[in-house]
């Protein structure tokens, strides 16, 4: 009975311990993917506007502020209002969680489009789509390309754009209770409202920029398809663009696609 | 290991099993340890039994099913880069009103031949193309092909012909109907190994690098009619810059609304040459504020028709030599400077500081003011003008859900920018008198859209304050607006004969639900009539706004609005004997509430109410004998509405149909009318593939 009591008790400090508030930054200037990404030309991209400097996860009741922080005021050049869009057009962030960081649990690669996947023992279990994309056409897309991925995906009840940052809410039911222990990774891409057909609203990157393609890349697919990220231990010091830029570098892209690697991105974890 | 491989190594091992099974068959020792011995040779050997295969059938079945299993976990083979992508969208508008206008756009051409496409009853389809072409890494090339838009369903076989009546021959409606296949436009972007140079653009440009006040982003309609080139470059990531020439559109981009081409004062117009040049600097110097400067330039230039060699020259004087001179037309040059930048993350600051000058030549620009009803782009002498915004925006400071933004917008009397941003942008902060935005030109294009499009409306002279304060807690999202407006165009006796354009509706609030262009129904004054022969006006307005958003199926989503606008004008103020006999009071309120709902992953649905009361004292109406005859109005509108949107896996389908209802009473009852019963609906299929 007492080892019972113990054990209950222990699970219940323990939920209460680990229920955390959750803040990340990201170094200014590394919007470069893995260091040799570029913008493409069209002048809805503003320079910087891929920057990520922040997230920040706050539990509020029975929901959760996700908060991500540009270095750039959010611009909406596309007038999303116009096809029932969330108040912003050009960025899309996909906040990836490990709940649990155990080898085998969650899963190891990103939605499609992103081209990366995770540490064996770093797979994620949730991940929030933060894009302009109006949420029942969002769905679709994840119905469509990304259904065995389904059960890990969250898409926010609501969203604020207030200058520099993006606030999407979602509900702990769906997401969980935000804890200390857990990892946390944002991919930082661009919102394609005319994707192809293996991936989810994601922008391509080329070699070379174009008019509405990131550069700097390679023309197949295998390359990252983000701009920026967050590296441990993201406090925001400029090393970490370092940690970014080695990491992402990983991959191997060409014709032939047996041939091609996936970089791996580090998950953030608080402890 | 590839496919191939894979096959060989399981035909070698099949090949394998079956020499070891032949080896065996042929080696296999009798049942008493004798090995048989071949036949001699001297006699015919008899007829071998045939082997039996070297895998049974159980066997077989399972090395094809490894096979299959291995094939499918392959990851398909990539194909090289496409050089040539095709995309393509299509596009069917559905449209009925109980009225007899036939058409699939409410508001077409506004000159004033107008055009036989425009009307709210018919279905239109129109299909669009649009090619990249990646000829290398550093050059590509697109374009763009679309259907003309303006072939309802029920025009069978028309051919383009047109004829005077239109008939039952195919052959009588135009182009407009016949939905030809039109090359819209093409660009080449190359990146050059120049140092600087980012890129180079020769060709289809949506111009929206610059900004409203000198060259505006062209509307969506036109996004691939304007062409350029472009010289884009980055010195070093300090700074960078942009060198356009920017060929003129001849039919609206200048004085009189062309360049030439149709100008009475002209003969032998010349207008292929006309551009807006257009430099570009921008920088973030110690990355605390980012710094744009635009500079454009509109030159507009026709053939000096006392140049003998000048088509039509009468000059028989002067020798020729091969070179015809050019005199400039028009020329309307704004430059500005904006600033702006994010500082502790929730402080906002925006500003931008501007000149303009413009000069129409009166030898060679036909008087609008004077010939066309006051129907002028620009005004009808050598002008400078200023224009300044400044706007200042806390992004919840206190981080209790509050947001304040205060803006201050001065706008000369004589400010000009002709290709300014026409619609679909906004430069200030307020709701204005229309459902649209508010831009700095004269020409406001609302024309060639759908009722269900919002009106802009020109800001010239306006000279004021706006306070917006956001609230948002919980799923409530609201915002209170007030603003004040002096307007610098203020005067007495100004010369809108000659020289100021009044756009000839001058009076009364706006009604955009019923406008036409011809004003036939009192709708009130041109949104772009900003001059007026006698103003003393100033302008309150009053906003409030609030959505709620209920966690049902897929979101619930309640939201209203109210406004109101004061606005005072004493117009004539040395009118005898009484100077208030023609002052305008008007108290507009304008309210509405409705409720939209994701019900399932591609079904919406809204519905709606709004209605308008504007009570006009002195609304519209002229001085007659030395008699002020301004009578009161009082408008009261309603208007319900629905709509509905379907998505289906990159299909969209959204209709909407509204209710209207109007009813204007005035202090003399023969202007009385009552708009009832109207019924219209607008509904499209798209897709893109």
């Amino acid at each position: 009975m007492r080892t019972m009591l113990t054990i209950a008790s222990g699970l219940l400090l323990g939920s209460v311990a680990l229920a955390a508030d959750l803040k990340l930054s990201d170094p200014t200037g590394d919007d470069n993917g893995p260091g040799s990404y570029t913008y493409p030309t069209d002048p809805a991209y503003i320079k910087g506007c891929f920057d990520l400097t922040g997230v920040e996860i706050k539990t509020k009741g029975k929901e959760v502020e996700i908060a991500v922080t540009f270095n750039k005021n959010i611009e909406d050049p596309w007038e999303s209002a116009k096809w029932q869009g969330n108040g912003w057009s050009v960025q899309m962030v996909q906040l990836y969680v490990d709940t649990d960081h155990k080898k085998g649990s969650g899963f190891t690669e990103a939605l499609p489009g992103m081209n990366v996947k995770f540490g064996a023992d770093e797979g994620y279990e949730k991940v929030v789509i933060i894009s302009p994309q109006p949420t029942n056409k969002m769905q679709q897309e994840i119905d469509q390309k990304a259904a065995k991925l389904k059960s890990a995906v969250v898409l926010p009840k609501k969203y604020q754009v207030k200058g520099k940052t993006i606030v999407a809410t979602v509900a702990v039911a769906d997401l969980g209770t935000p804890a200390a222990s857990w990892g946390v990774q944002a991919l930082v891409g661009s919102n394609e409202g005319y994707p192809e057909k293996n991936v989810v609203f994601a922008r391509k990157v080329n070699e070379m920029e174009g008019p509405h393609r990131f550069g700097g890349g390679c023309d197949y697919e295998g390359d990252p398809g983000f701009l920026d990220c967050l590296a441990p231990p993201a406090k925001g010091d400029k090393a970490e663009a370092d940690v970014q830029h080695n990491a992402l570098k990983a991959y191997k892209c060409g014709p032939n696609p047996a041939d091609n690697a996936l970089a791996v991105v580090p998950m953030v974890y608080g402890k | 290991m590839s496919p191939k491989n894979l096959l060989l190594a399981v035909a070698a091992l099949a090949n394998a099993v079956a020499l070891h099974a032949q080896t065996d068959d042929t080696a296999a020792p009798a049942a008493d340890g004798a090995v048989e011995q071949p036949a001699a040779e001297s006699q015919p050997a008899p007829a071998q039994p045939e082997a039996p295969p070297p895998l049974t059938a159980a066997q077989r079945a399972y090395v094809e099913q490894l096979l299959d299993e291995k094939l499918r976990a392959l990851p398909p083979p990539q194909l090289p880069e496409m050089k040539l992508v095709w995309k393509g969208d299509s596009y069917t508008k559905f449209m009925f009103r109980n009225n007899q206008s036939n058409g699939c756009v409410t508001w077409g051409n506004p000159h004033p031949l107008g055009d036989n496409f425009a009307g709210e009853n018919g279905i239109c389809s129109e299909l669009g193309l649009t090619l990249e072409g990646h000829v290398s890494k550093l050059v590509e090339v697109g374009a763009r092909i679309q259907s003309r838009y303006g072939q309802e369903w029920a025009d069978w076989w028309e051919n383009g012909d047109r004829r005077t009546v239109m008939d039952t021959t195919g052959e009588s409606l135009g182009m407009n109907h016949a939905s030809y296949l039109q090359l819209r436009g093409v660009y080449v972007q190359a990146a050059p190994p120049i140092p600087t140079v980012r890129f180079v653009r020769i060709g289809q440009s949506d111009l929206s690098q610059y900004n409203a006040f000198t060259v505006g982003k062209v509307r969506y309609i036109d996004r691939f009619n304007a062409a350029g080139i472009f010289l884009n470059g980055d010195v070093w990531g300090y700074a960078g810059y942009e060198l356009a020439r920017v060929s003129l559109p001849k039919l609206w981009a200048s004085a009189n609304w062309n360049t030439g081409i149709d100008d009475p004062m002209i003969d032998n117009p010349f207008w292929t040459r006309d551009a807006a040049y257009v430099v570009k600097l921008t920088g973030s110097p110690l990355d605390l504020v980012d710094l744009r400067f635009v500079t454009s330039a509109i030159l507009d230039e026709e053939a000096d028709a006392d140049d003998p060699d000048a088509l039509g020259s009468t000059n028989q004087i002067d020798a020729k030599d091969g070179v015809v001179q050019t005199n400039f037309r028009y020329t309307n040059v704004d430059s500005t400077l904006e600033a702006e930048g994010t500082y502790f993350d929730f402080w906002h600051l925006k500003a931008i500081v501007g000149i303009s000058y413009q000069k129409p030549d009166p030898g060679l620009v036909f008087n609008a003011v004077a010939g066309n009803q006051g129907l002028s782009p620009v005004v009808m002498k050598e002008s400078w003008g200023y224009a300044a915004v400044a706007r200042s925006e806390l992004f919840d400071p206190f981080g209790i859900g509050l947001d304040l933004k205060l803006e201050y917008f001065n706008i000369g009397e004589d400010w000009t920018a002709t290709m300014g941003a026409r619609r679909e942008s906004d430069v200030l902060l307020t709701d204005g008198f229309v459902d649209g935005g508010q831009l700095p030109t004269l020409n406001i294009a609302n024309e060639f859209q759908d009722f269900t499009e919002p009106f802009y409306e020109s800001i010239i002279g306006w000279h004021g304050v706006t306070a917006l304060l956001g609230y948002s807690i919980w799923d409530l999202t609201s915002s209170l607006e007030a603003t004040y407006i002096d307007y610098n165009t203020d005067r007495q006796n100004r010369n809108v004969d000659t020289v100021y354009p009044d756009f000839l509706f001058t009076d009364g609030q706006t009604d955009t639900d019923h406008y036409n262009f011809a004003n036939t129904n009192d709708r009130g004054r041109d949104p772009r009539s900003v001059y007026h022969r006698n103003q003393a006006r100033h302008t309150v307005i009053g906003a409030l706004k609030a959505a709620y958003k209920f966690d049902l199926l897929g979101g619930v989503t309640l939201n209203g609005k109210g406004k109101y606008i004061w606005d005072v004008d004493q117009r004539d103020q040395d009118l005898g004997p009484d100077p208030t006999a023609d002052d305008y009071t008007g108290h507009l309120f304008t309210g509405g509430i409705g409720i939209s709902g994701v019900l399932t992953e591609h079904l919406t649905l809204g519905t709606g109410y709004q209605f308008d009361l504007w009570l006009e004292q002195h609304r519209s109406g002229d001085v007659v004998a030395g008699v002020a005859d301004y009578p009161d109005y009082t408008t009261m509108k309603h208007k319900i509405y629905a709509q509905l949107g379907y998505s289906l896996e990159g299909l969209t389908f959204a209709y909407r149909i509204e209710y209207l209802d109007k009813n204007v009473t005035t202090s003399k009852p023969e202007l009385d009318y009552h708009m009832r019963n109207i019924i219209r609906s607008v509904g499209s299929v798209s897709v893109s593939f």
